[in-house]
Formats: structure tokens, C-alpha cells, sequence
């Protein structure tokens, strides 16, 4: 058996193969149907809608099922706390083989999101699993709110002032909070 | 409008969350359980694994190379309990098989058989395998589907003699499930602590113990190929829905396999846990590929063991029409246990092999060495200056830790 779409016995290689990239091969997506991609995320917000995850919001933007907008509200006992935070959603057509992309639209100081609002989260990376879904990442992403995780940042100069002053970047992590998420 | 039927429908069938793939969050459809013992259906896991290097269960990320076939008694037992959702997801795959132009094992056919083949005849052309075109006619006959979601128990002999063909026997049968669904294949009893085998086939994990021969490899009773992976985790879904519906003969049962099965053969079943040879054995952040050499077939994998992708030798069918083609590995050419396609190919013994070359981009170590940058050190030009640094940092740290 050989994996559908491609043109038979040789197939170019994935070109995730040409830039080293070692996930998961891009070979499946030209037969992931978009109308089976589209029932999941259908699904998942009658879900989201049923029994929505602490402190979140998801939901798609406009007409497009495929681009969402959430809300997180920054926990309390954290220096984010009172703060809502707005995430843009984006969904591969190949979804859920493939991760979602996440993007911060509010600035926060976090040493996982970095300064376009990129997350290094591991589940929406290589730790991607298919049966994950938005409601599992976005209780993710509220727990790095309480728990950031410093060895694994977007942002190495807040991880390492996280880890050598915790004092002081929870007071920079405040003044954001209250400059931009409020 | 027909659309809101089959919703206003699919409410009174409510479908517990163990039987909701983890994938598609729908009704498990064409069940697969991986060694582990999760499962979700045929196109979710093939379509969630890896054609670069081993998959992992989208549930407990447990490491697999295998493709399982389908578990043909969860399958039928789904369909029994869930006529109508079952029905709107075997339209709804169908559908998308067509598109594809690939399909998932036409199971359900094999059983219709003899009262769709007349009908097969008058269908449409476009169904290019044959075996499919019968659940196609479901497809095609939308007046008779229309109904037939609204008569969720047919009393009345007339609509039943129309769906007869359409869902033979399923509609009369009561949706109980009963113990002959969930024999042993094996010990012909109550499954205890089912485990599903690479072939889909299910048995009591004791007596699958009991199967495996000297050389540790467990040939399946029913279709007498060898599980390729090792010992399988117990199927928990399958043995909730036995612990429910049969409480006191189940808790029997398991209370005494557990007797013997601590008596005698706990060393041997340890052997077992762990899944075949592991690719990942080597560097994690090392695509293993990389390491292996050229010899990986991806995107290719083998129609009779289901390993994905093939490492080493591949045979590819020449005879075999389908867009996907049929493809053995070095070890299943070399045996004599062949089973159909994957993927509904018409394959027969009488079809000639050849041997298919990896798709060569020669992967020579240089090549490597640019493709993945910094992960490794090509031992050209600049990697000089690098390998004079190594020796250093590796006293360094072997002196740290003394």
C-alpha cells in the first residue's frame, strides 16, 4: 500500500524531508478531506459550548470555521490575573493530523510567548497528538499562565529573570497585564 | 431536510464517549485497536501515522509500526447496537472513499454478499471495485434511505422487505448485545481481558499466552498469521462493554484466569510488553532514517503485516490496479501467509512482484549533514573545527561526572 495522492511507485520526497524537519510526514495531506476536517471542528465547538474549560472562551471568528478567536482570562494568585488575553485560532485543512497554530493578540510578558505572540508549547509542536483537541490546549496554555515553564522558552531573557528574580518579573508581568490586557 | 432527519434521529441514539473515536470524536467506525489497546477507526489512525518513522497512539503516544486491521467484532457489534449512526458514518466514509478513490476493507459487503450481488449489477459505473458497489447502492437509492432512518424499529413487514438489502438481518436482530458476539475464538468462552491482535481477531489475553510458540510469536487461531508486534495491551473499551453487559460472568471469569494466569505463565508474559524491534532506539533527535541509511520506503507500507513505513526490502504488486498499489515486506513475501489488501486492492496469489528501489535522493552522510543542519556533524570542511572542539567537551564531562 502506498500512501493515497501520491502519483505511485516513487513520490518526491515530504518537503518537511528537505528542511530536516523531523515530524510528522506531510504525505497525508493531500487526502485529509476538508469536509472531514470541518465535522471535527464542528464537534469540537458544540463541545466548547456544552462545557467550556475554565477561564476560556474559543469560537470561530466569522464565517470562516477554520479561524477562531479565544479569550483567556489571566488566573488570579498569577501577576496576570484580571487580564483577558485574545488568541487568534488557526486550523490546518489537515486538521487534526496536524496542530492548530496558536497566536497571542494581546501582548503578554511570558517566557513562552514571544514577541509576535508565538507559543513554545510542546503539544503544539512535536508533541502534537490527534486526539488532542482546542478545549485540552487552551487548558494548556492557562496552565503555563500558572505555571510558565522557563526551560523551554520563546523568550530566554524573561526565562532567565523568571528563574533569577521571580520578584521582579512578576511586577514587569503585572505592569503588562495592566497596560495591555485590561 | 433529509440532513435534519438523520440528526433528529441520531438524538435518540446517544452514543457513550468510549465508543466516540478519540480522531473524529464520531462513532468508532471500522474499529483498529493498536497494541496498546486504544482505538479509534481505520482512516483516523491511518491517516495519524507516521509515513517518516514510527506512530505513536494519539491517546498514550505508545511507539507502533503496524497498521492493525480492522476488529471486525467491535465493528459488527457497533453496528448492531447503533444502526442508524452507524449507517449515516458508513454513508458519510463511503462517500469520502469515493472521492479519494481509495477505500477502507469492504467487511460488511463480504456478509451482504449473496442477497446484493443481483443488485450490484444495475449500479452505476463509476464504482471502479467491485466489491464496493453494493454499498454504493445505499449510496444511490436516497428515496430509500430517506425513509429508513425514520423507521428506527420497522414494525410493519412492508418497509422491512424495502431494507432488507440495505441493512440485511441488522434491522431485525435486536440491538442486545449477546454473549455469542463476544466469544473467545480461542477458549469459545466469555472474553476475559480481550486483546486484539494485529489481524483485528480477539481473544482472552490468557489464551493468547497460551498461543504464542517457543519462539515468542503469537499466530492467530482464526486466520493463522503471526502478530508482528509483540504482546497486546488489554482492549480496556471492550472490556468495559463486557464488564457491562455480562457483570457477574465476567467478574467470574476474570477472577479465575487471573488465578492461573499468576500461577504459570507471569515470566513468559512479561517478555511480551514491549512492542517488536523499536526504531527509536537510537537518537531521538535524529530522524531515524537518517541513521538507518537509505533503505526506507516512505509513504509505503505492507499490505499483509502493516508495517509503516518499510524498512528494507518491498515487493510491489505489478498487477495490482489500484492507485495505491499493493506492497509486501521482505519478511511477509518471504512467508506464506498473504492477506488481502489494506485498502480494498483486488489482489490474488497469482500476481507477479517486483522489487521497488527506495525513491533515491541518494541519503549518503553529506547530504544528511546539509539537510539537517546543525543536528549533525558532517565530517567535511567546516566540521573539522568541530571535531577538534568534541574530544574536549567530552573529557570535560566525563571528568564532571567523576
Amino acid at each position: 500500500m502506498m500512501t493515497p495522492g501520491g502519483s505511485g511507485r516513487f513520490r518526491p520526497l515530504p518537503t518537511a524531508m528537505y528542511a530536516g524537519y523531523s515530524g510528522t510526514a506531510s504525505s497525508w495531506v493531500a487526502k485529509t478531506s476538508v469536509s472531514a476536517s470541518g465535522k471535527r471542528i464542528q464537534r469540537e465547538m458544540a463541545e466548547l459550548n456544552v462545557d467550556p474549560p475554565a477561564d476560556c472562551s474559543a469560537g470561530p471568528k466569522g464565517d470562516n470555521l477554520y479561524h477562531w478567536i479565544a479569550t483567556i482570562i489571566g488566573p488570579s494568585g498569577t501577576p496576570y490575573e484580571g487580564g483577558i488575553f485574545f488568541l487568534d485560532i488557526i486550523f490546518p485543512s489537515d486538521y487534526p493530523f496536524k496542530p492548530p497554530k496558536l497566536v497571542f493578540k494581546t501582548r503578554i510578558y511570558h517566557c513562552n510567548v514571544d514577541t509576535a505572540g508565538n507559543l513554545s508549547v510542546d503539544i503544539l509542536r512535536d508533541s502534537w497528538s490527534p486526539a488532542l483537541t482546542i478545549t485540552k490546549v487552551l487548558q494548556a496554555i492557562r496552565s503555563i499562565f500558572l505555571k510558565p515553564e522557563p526551560y523551554n522558552p520563546a523568550l530566554p531573557m524573561i526565562a532567565r529573570l523568571y528563574l533569577s528574580d521571580r520578584e521582579k518579573h512578576d511586577e514587569v508581568a503585572k505592569e503588562w497585564t495592566l497596560r495591555f490586557a485590561k | 431536510m433529509e440532513d435534519s432527519m438523520v440528526k433528529d434521529v441520531e438524538l435518540e441514539e446517544e452514543i457513550p464517549d468510549k465508543f466516540l473515536c478519540c480522531v473524529c470524536l464520531e462513532l468508532l467506525y471500522k474499529p483498529i485497536v493498536l497494541s496498546c489497546g486504544h482505538l479509534s477507526c481505520f482512516w483516523c489512525v491511518h491517516k495519524s501515522m507516521n509515513g517518516l518513522r514510527e506512530s505513536h497512539c494519539p491517546i498514550c503516544r505508545d511507539p507502533y509500526v503496524h497498521f492493525p486491521s480492522v476488529c471486525q467484532k467491535l465493528h459488527f457489534l457497533l453496528k448492531k447496537i447503533y444502526p442508524l449512526a452507524h449507517k449515516k458514518r458508513e454513508e458519510q466514509v463511503l462517500k469520502e472513499e469515493q472521492e479519494q478513490d481509495c477505500f477502507s476493507p469492504q467487511i460488511d459487503v463480504v456478509l451482504d454478499e449473496p442477497k446484493a450481488k443481483d443488485q450490484s449489477v444495475n449500479v452505476s459505473d463509476e464504482q471502479k471495485v467491485e466489491e464496493c458497489s453494493s454499498a454504493a447502492k445505499l449510496l444511490s437509492s436516497s428515496p430509500s434511505r430517506c425513509d429508513s432512518p425514520s423507521n428506527e424499529e420497522p414494525k410493519d413487514a412492508e418497509t422491512l422487505s424495502v431494507h432488507e438489502t440495505d441493512l440485511p438481518k441488522n434491522n431485525k436482530v435486536s440491538k442486545q448485545i449477546l454473549k455469542d458476539d463476544l466469544l473467545c475464538s480461542a477458549c469459545e468462552k466469555l472474553l476475559v481481558r480481550p486483546v486484539v491482535l494485529n489481524c483485528g481477531h480477539v481473544y482472552c489475553e490468557g489464551c493468547v499466552v497460551d498461543m504464542a510458540d517457543e519462539s515468542e510469536m503469537i499466530k492467530c487461531q482464526e486466520c493463522h498469521v503471526c502478530d508482528p508486534r509483540g504482546f497486546p495491551k488489554v482492549c480496556l473499551v471492550l472490556e468495559k462493554l463486557l464488564e457491562e453487559n455480562f457483570p457477574e460472568e465476567y467478574n467470574s471469569r476474570k477472577s479465575g484466569i487471573q488465578k492461573t494466569l499468576a500461577h504459570s505463565s507471569k515470566g513468559n508474559f512479561q517478555s511480551y510488553q514491549k512492542e517488536g524491534p523499536s526504531l527509536s532506539d537510537n537518537n531521538n533527535d535524529l530522524p531515524w532514517w537518517a541513521t538507518l541509511g537509505s533503505n526506507v520506503h516512505i509513504g509505503a507500507g505492507c499490505d499483509s503485516c502493516g508495517v509503516y513505513p518499510i524498512i528494507g526490502d518491498r515487493y510491489r504488486c505489478k498487477d495490482c490496479k489500484e492507485k495505491i498499489g499493493y506492497d509486501l515486506c521482505k519478511e511477509c513475501y518471504e512467508s506464506s501467509s498473504k492477506v488481502p489488501g489494506r485498502f480494498n486492492q483486488q489482489h490474488t496469489p497469482d500476481h507477479k512482484f517486483e522489487r521497488a528501489r527506495v525513491p533515491q535522493l541518494m541519503i549518503n552522510s553529506n547530504s544528511i549533514g546539509f539537510l539537517l543542519g546543525p543536528m549533525v556533524n558532517a565530517d567535511v570542511g567546516a566540521g573539522s573545527d568541530e571535531s577538534e572542539e568534541e574530544p574536549t567537551g567530552s573529557n570535560e564531562s566525563s571528568s564532571n561526572t567523576e
